[in-house]
Order: C-alpha cells, then sequence, then structure tokens
C-alpha cells in the first residue's frame, strides 16, 4: 500500500517535484496555493500543496508517478477557466497545470488535422490555421484563453456546436498519461476505428480519467459564406418560439444565441450594442455555407422572426460589424460585472420546444426567490444559461441564488433536459447527479469510469457523487462563514 | 432459442438470469461480420416500436428491436429521418443492431454517425440491471459518456434496449453527396479507411473490388480483401478477413469487458478476443 499522503513533509515534496522536473517547474507557498484554490467556479475552494508546470508528456508521466507511488492526490488544469470546478484540487495534493504545454507539433494541411499540446488555447489553433482557410470549430465564449485539454476535458461547446458539433466530434485522437502513469494513444488520425470508441469517454470526462497532454484534432474549412443578423423582439416569448419555430422547420443556423432584458443594458453601455427601443429580447443568428443556401437560410430566419413579431432584423453589413455583434455576446458575461457585485452562471439543458416555457419558469424562479436574472445563452440548442446577479457579501443572497438555480435545475431534468450542456459537473453538481440519473445509472457509469481509474488519485471527488474520502461541496460550503 | 420476451422487465430478467452465454441478436443483420463464437441466439427483435418522437424537437425515442425501415418511414410522415443511407446488400435489420454494429454509412461526411447522433441510451447489463445514459437534449455533458461507449461495441458490453436519436429534415437522405460514388462489385464484405492523402490510391488499388467509396470520410466499401494498407487506415471486415486490434486498444476492450461482463455472457468472441 501506498504511504499516506502526509508521509511526505512539504519540503520533501517540493524538492521532489523540482528534481524530477527542474528548476522552476514546482512551485508552492501560500500565494501560489491560494492562486490555484479553485477555478471560475470559485463558490468552492481548496488549496493545493504544490503545483508542476510539466513540458512535455514524458515531464507529466513522471509526476503522476511519483503521487501515485507516494499516494498523492493530482488534478489537471489548463486555463482555470472551468465554471463547475473541475480542475479544483479537492483532496489538495498537486495541481498539474497544462500552462507549459504550448507547442503545436504538427499541421498536416492535406489530411485536415493539427496535433497540439494540451495547453495550447483554443483560439490560436484556429489562428494557427486561418490562412489556409480552416479553423477548429469548437469556440467556447472563453476561447482566447481556454485550452485544448480543458475543452477536451470538459468536451466544451460554443454558440457554433449548433451546426459544427461539441469538442467530441472534431478530436481524433489523444495521448493520455493514464492514472497510473503510463502512456497511451487513443485513436488516431482516421476517425471512427474499430472496437470501443474511448476517444469518446475521455473527451468529456473532465479529467478524471488520466491527463491528456497531446491531441489530434479535425481542421474544418472556414464557411465560404456567413450571414449575421440581429433580430430585437418587444419581448421574451417571441424570441423563444422564434427559435422553436426554426428548429421545427429543419432550419439549423450555425447559431442561434439569444439575450434578454436582463442583460441589454449592460451590453449597451460595455459594447455600444445598438438596439431599437421597446426591445426586451435580441437573438443574435448566424447562417454560414455555400452563399445560396446561406442566403435561403437567412430568408426563412427573417421570415419566422416577422411572424413572431420582431420589430427589426438587422443584417450586419460587414465583417467589421459582425464581429462587433460577436464580442458583445461572447464576453457579454463579464459585462454583467456592470449590473452587481457578484454573478453566478449556470447551465442547463432542454428540448428546444420548451424554450418558451422554460424562460417564463427562469423570471418566475428569480422572482420568488428575490434575484437578479439575466439569460445570454445557445438558444439553438436549448442550452441555457440563467445568470443570477446578487451581492455575496449578504449571506441570504446566497441561499436564495442556490435555491433558484436548484429549482431552475429540477425543472430542467423534469422537462427531459440535462444538468449540464458544456460546463460539466466538477463538483458544482455533483449532489444534483441522482436527480437525473437513478443508482443503476450511476453504478453505469462508474464501471466506465473504472475501465481507466479505478485509483482515488486522478482528480478525485468530481463527477460521480459519493466517492470515499471526498465532502460534497454543498456540505462543505453550508458548514462555512461567508 | 429465439426469446418471444417483449417487456424490458422480462427481457433484463432473462438476460440476468441466463445459465449460458447469449448471442445477442436482432434480425440477425449482421452475422458476416461479427466474429461472435457460440452462445444461445437471444433476440431483441420484438422488442420494437417507436417511443416517442417530438418533430419540434428533432428527436426520437425507439425501441431497439425496431426495424431501421419502420423507424425512417416513421419520421419521413413527419418530414424527417435518420441522415442513414447504406448500400445494396448492406445489412439493414434494427435500431439496436445498427447501433451496436456502428458501422460507417454513404452519408456520414455530411451528417455523422450514430455516435453523433445518440443522446440517450437505456441497455441492459449482464447482471439483469437496467441503466441509462444521456438524455433527451441535444446536447449533454452530464457524467460519462457511456452512450457513445456503447455505439459499435458490439453488445459485448450490455445489450441496447432502447435510443434516443437526433433526427434531421427529411430532404438530408433524398439524395448522396458528390463526395460518394457507388460501383457495382457486389456486396461489401470489408471496409477500410484512409487518410484523405491516400484516398484516391487506395480507391485505384482496390476498384475490381470497389463497392463504393467515400472521399469526404476516406471509406472504401470493398466486396473482398483490400490490396493495399496504409498508414492510419483501419479495417472492419466481414468473414474471412482478419482485422487485428492495436494496443492499448485491445486490452482497454478486454479490461472494460471484464469490469460490464466478468462471465463472459454476452457475444462471447467478438472481434476474437472479448
Amino acid at each position: 500500500m501506498a504511504p499516506a499522503e502526509s508521509a511526505v513533509s512539504q519540503e520533501a515534496l517540493r524538492r521532489d517535484l523540482e528534481r524530477l522536473l527542474g528548476p522552476g517547474k514546482a512551485l508552492d507557498g501560500p500565494s501560489v496555493s491560494r492562486a490555484y484554490d479553485c477555478d471560475a467556479y470559485t463558490v468552492d475552494r481548496s488549496a493545493p500543496r504544490a503545483v508542476v508546470l510539466p513540458e512535455s508528456t514524458e515531464e507529466v508521466q513522471k509526476v503522476v508517478r511519483y503521487c501515485v507511488e507516494r499516494g498523492i492526490p493530482y488534478t489537471p488544469r489548463g486555463a482555470g477557466t472551468g465554471l463547475s470546478g473541475g480542475s479544483l484540487p479537492a483532496l489538495g495534493g498537486v495541481v498539474v497545470s497544462t500552462k507549459k504545454l504550448t507547442r503545436i507539433l504538427e499541421v498536416d494541411l492535406p489530411n485536415r488535422c493539427l496535433r497540439a499540446q494540451a495547453g495550447v488555447p483554443n483560439k490560436r489553433i484556429s489562428d494557427a490555421v486561418a490562412a489556409h482557410g480552416l479553423h477548429f470549430a469548437p469556440d467556447p465564449s472563453s476561447q482566447t484563453v481556454s485550452t485544448l485539454g480543458g475543452n477536451i476535458a470538459e468536451n466544451s461547446g460554443g454558440p457554433h456546436t449548433l451546426k459544427y458539433g461539441v469538442t467530441v466530434q472534431h478530436v481524433l485522437g489523444l495521448t493520455l498519461v493514464e492514472p497510473v502513469g503510463e502512456v497511451w494513444e487513443l485513436g488516431g488520425k482516421v476517425s471512427g476505428g474499430p472496437g470501443f470508441d474511448f476517444v469518446g469517454l475521455v473527451v468529456g470526462a473532465e479529467g478524471t480519467l488520466g491527463i491528456v497532454t497531446e491531441a489530434w484534432v479535425k481542421l474544418t474549412p472556414l464557411p465560404e459564406a456567413v450571414q449575421t443578423a440581429l433580430a430585437a423582439f418587444p419581448n421574451v416569448r417571441g424570441a423563444t418560439e422564434t427559435v422553436a419555430e426554426l428548429i421545427a422547420r429543419g432550419v439549423i443556423p450555425a447559431a442561434m444565441e439569444l439575450m434578454d432584458r436582463g442583460i441589454l443594458l449592460a451590453l449597451r453601455a460595455a459594447f455600444d450594442l445598438q438596439y431599437p427601443d421597446g426591445t426586451d429580447a435580441l437573438l443574435l443568428i448566424e447562417c454560414d455555407g455555400a452563399p445560396e443556401t446561406v442566403e435561403a437560410e437567412m430568408q426563412a430566419v427573417q421570415e419566422v422572426c416577422r411572424l413572431k413579431d420582431a420589430i427589426e432584423v438587422r443584417l450586419a453589413e460587414n465583417e467589421a460589424e459582425r464581429q462587433k455583434l460577436w464580442t458583445a455576446r461572447k464576453k457579454g458575461i463579464g459585462a454583467m460585472g456592470r449590473l452587481a457585485p457578484s454573478i453566478v452562471t449556470h447551465d442547463g439543458v432542454i428540448p428546444r420546444s420548451k424554450l418558451p416555457e422554460m424562460l417564463e419558469f427562469c423570471y418566475a424562479a428569480a422572482q420568488k426567490h428575490g434575484v437578479g436574472i439575466a439569460n445570454l445563452f445557445h438558444a439553438g440548442d436549448g442550452n441555457l444559461h440563467p445568470c443570477f446577479y446578487f451581492d455575496d457579501r449578504d449571506p441570504g443572497q446566497i441561499e436564495r441564488v442556490v435555491e433558484a438555480g436548484e429549482e431552475i435545475m429540477r425543472k430542467c431534468i423534469e422537462l427531459g433536459g440535462s444538468l449540464s450542456g458544456e460546463h460539466g459537473i466538477g463538483v458544482e453538481k455533483l449532489d444534483l447527479m441522482p436527480l437525473m440519473f437513478s443508482e443503476d445509472d450511476l453504478r453505469l457509469q462508474a464501471m466506465a469510469k473504472r475501465i481507466f481509474n479505478e485509483g482515488a488519485l486522478c482528480n478525485p471527488c468530481k463527477v460521480l457523487p459519493n466517492q470515499k474520502g471526498c465532502i460534497e461541496h454543498r456540505r462543505r460550503w453550508r458548514g462555512v462563514a461567508w | 432459442v429465439v426469446s418471444r420476451t417483449c417487456t424490458e422487465t422480462e427481457i433484463a430478467a432473462a438476460i440476468g438470469s441466463a445459465p449460458r452465454p447469449l448471442r445477442l441478436i436482432g434480425t440477425d443483420a449482421y452475422a458476416a461480420w461479427r466474429t461472435s463464437a457460440g452462445g444461445e441466439p437471444f433476440s431483441l427483435r420484438s422488442y420494437a416500436g417507436i417511443v416517442e418522437h417530438a418533430p419540434a424537437d428533432m428527436v426520437v425515442t425507439a425501441r431497439a428491436g425496431t426495424l431501421l425501415s419502420e423507424l425512417q418511414e416513421a419520421l419521413a410522415e413527419k418530414g424527417q429521418c435518420l441522415p442513414l443511407a447504406l448500400l445494396e446488400g448492406f445489412p439493414q435489420g434494427t435500431l439496436g443492431g445498427a447501433m451496436a454494429m456502428g458501422l460507417p454509412h454513404l452519408l456520414e461526411g455530411a451528417f455523422g454517425g450514430w455516435r453523433d447522433w445518440v443522446l440517450g441510451l437505456k441497455v441492459v447489463l449482464a447482471d439483469g440491471t437496467v441503466a441509462k445514459g444521456g438524455s433527451r437534449a441535444v446536447k449533454n455533458v452530464a457524467g460519462y459518456d457511456v452512450q457513445k461507449l456503447m455505439v459499435g461495441s458490439r453488445g459485448s458490453l450490455a445489450a441496447i434496449l432502447e435510443a434516443t436519436l437526433r433526427t434531421m429534415p427529411k430532404s438530408a437522405a433524398d439524395a448522396l453527396p458528390e463526395s460518394v460514388r457507388i460501383y457495382s462489385a457486389g456486396g461489401p464484405k470489408c471496409i477500410q479507411r484512409v487518410l484523405p492523402q491516400d484516398f484516391e490510391a487506395a480507391a485505384k488499388a482496390a476498384r475490381p473490388n470497389l463497392a463504393a467509396a467515400c472521399s469526404a470520410t476516406g471509406t472504401l466499401w470493398l466486396a473482398g480483401t483490400p490490396q493495399r494498407r496504409f498508414a492510419s487506415d483501419w479495417l472492419m471486415a466481414a468473414e474471412g478477413v482478419k482485422v487485428s486490434l492495436a494496443e492499448p486498444q485491445r486490452a482497454l476492450m478486454c479490461r472494460a469487458k471484464a469490469i460490464f461482463d466478468p462471465e463472459g455472457k454476452l457475444n462471447p468472441g467478438e472481434w476474437e478476443v472479448l
């Protein structure tokens, strides 16, 4: 049996890690512990004992083997933009940062694929091949900083996944340092090989099945033509009904994003986003592809918008205007800071025809609990991001925000939806998993996990509830004074 | 003995209490594409029917025994389809069978395949437990993606009972894209997929044996053994063509099998190693 973690003194841990990786690649101390004690889900925190910055698969392997030999938990981390605590070092131990795994290793243009290390930011992949008319299709709003490894762990989406699919559809092969330190190559440059789909299992496993250090990703041709429209509605129902009607007609634009009254003022102030007086909701709709397809789809979009009483449907006239609309959308959550000291963004999914009903439920829940709510989300996928704004200096408000959020999650499940469309379960939603899955369903998932991870050291306490030695975060923070 | 059981509980109980290994089938359309060694035939064909089609959500839930042809007809009534096109002479069979095999099809380049369409799945485990993964939403990252693991696993981990899938407008399957070419070499016995750079050379090498080819996915459907292999390519094969699995793929599949089906009750002998 491995010795208990406490058997390794802090001094020895630091010295050992530095010896394994070389100077400057192992950090510890109070400021490091504080900087790495959470990701963008800040409700729960747990400090690591040390942080390592490996530069290669071999270095990651060395750290994992060391941790396994000594029984030290370890947790991978990309840019730390995760919204469910996926890179929270729940049991302390070592954080394995991919900050220095930033090389694009091979660009294979004839075969439209690219091999990169896990720490390469999403956007850098697209930028690297843009001159060749290609891009990496997943486009989470965090894409300028969030990393390939993080996108793989969370199976990240983004506005354009409506048409292009989520991360798993764009990953061909992986290099994985599995939980006890072997290095495995899964999948390869040719998609869909024989046997079980282990790449499909590791993508979206939230970094609990090992540490992905490199990946082959698909490169997708940039569309020949793009048109982007901003439709203004006098009420949110018109916007949600437009989305439902377009899907029901079989029109699937590249993206359909909804912004409601809660966020419009912030967007106008922050990004000079213009919309007519009397607007209560905006739909950002993008169609792309062959020019004649784009033309036909945009016509259908405009027709349905008018049918649902849009005040105005404005087409972006040039690329600059288009980029401006997307900046407002992608940085929109940041602009929420203008409304209140704290925000919590939720992530739930519902069948798309239920959008009008669901959004009304969200407003009612917020009103009932006396908290502010704004919605800025991937309407075409039925992927909601209700965003509560409040003052976290008031413990009563925090409690009400959490309760309103739970009610919304319950409603998503009741309507046949999901607890998460793209942010993951992490530690945030562990204790909500039984709402969506029975004990037998969870056992099935635990079996899938065991194929890769039978231990309790690799990113512990995530995804599946009731893991040994883990305290679920709600229980944890309920015991903490705010 | 072909099972006539037709409720979820009966199927689960029959699988859970089976004293000998089972060979799961629908219509047994894929017999030539499997390597299952023995086992008592156990058919899920009678567990059929559409549970729910929500056209406005573009989502359908159907039982495993539903014939693909019946499913497509029902979807077509509402102007929708599964964007699936199969070669003449290619097995049709049931929804459960097609998903368990997960073989490439002619429209995959444009519309993806079973792993892209599956949103939720209900299965019976070897011990008779009924469990599900996924949901009815088109986007979902809650929990491990067990549904993708089951597609193409040939029923060697669990028996598929029911699936929830994305649908597409019917026009998606109306015509074959330009990237697909059909030849007339007879029913396919082997599928080879190569890198885009090798596609033309592979098609040329295979020519007398070529049943169909898709340049968008680099896929060749062959009426016999492939004449040439290429870097990074793979094969899926019907009888007489040997397919070997690379490491660690083979070892991981054996490990998965030991966890899901420790007694080797479900489809023993798939890929010859399970």
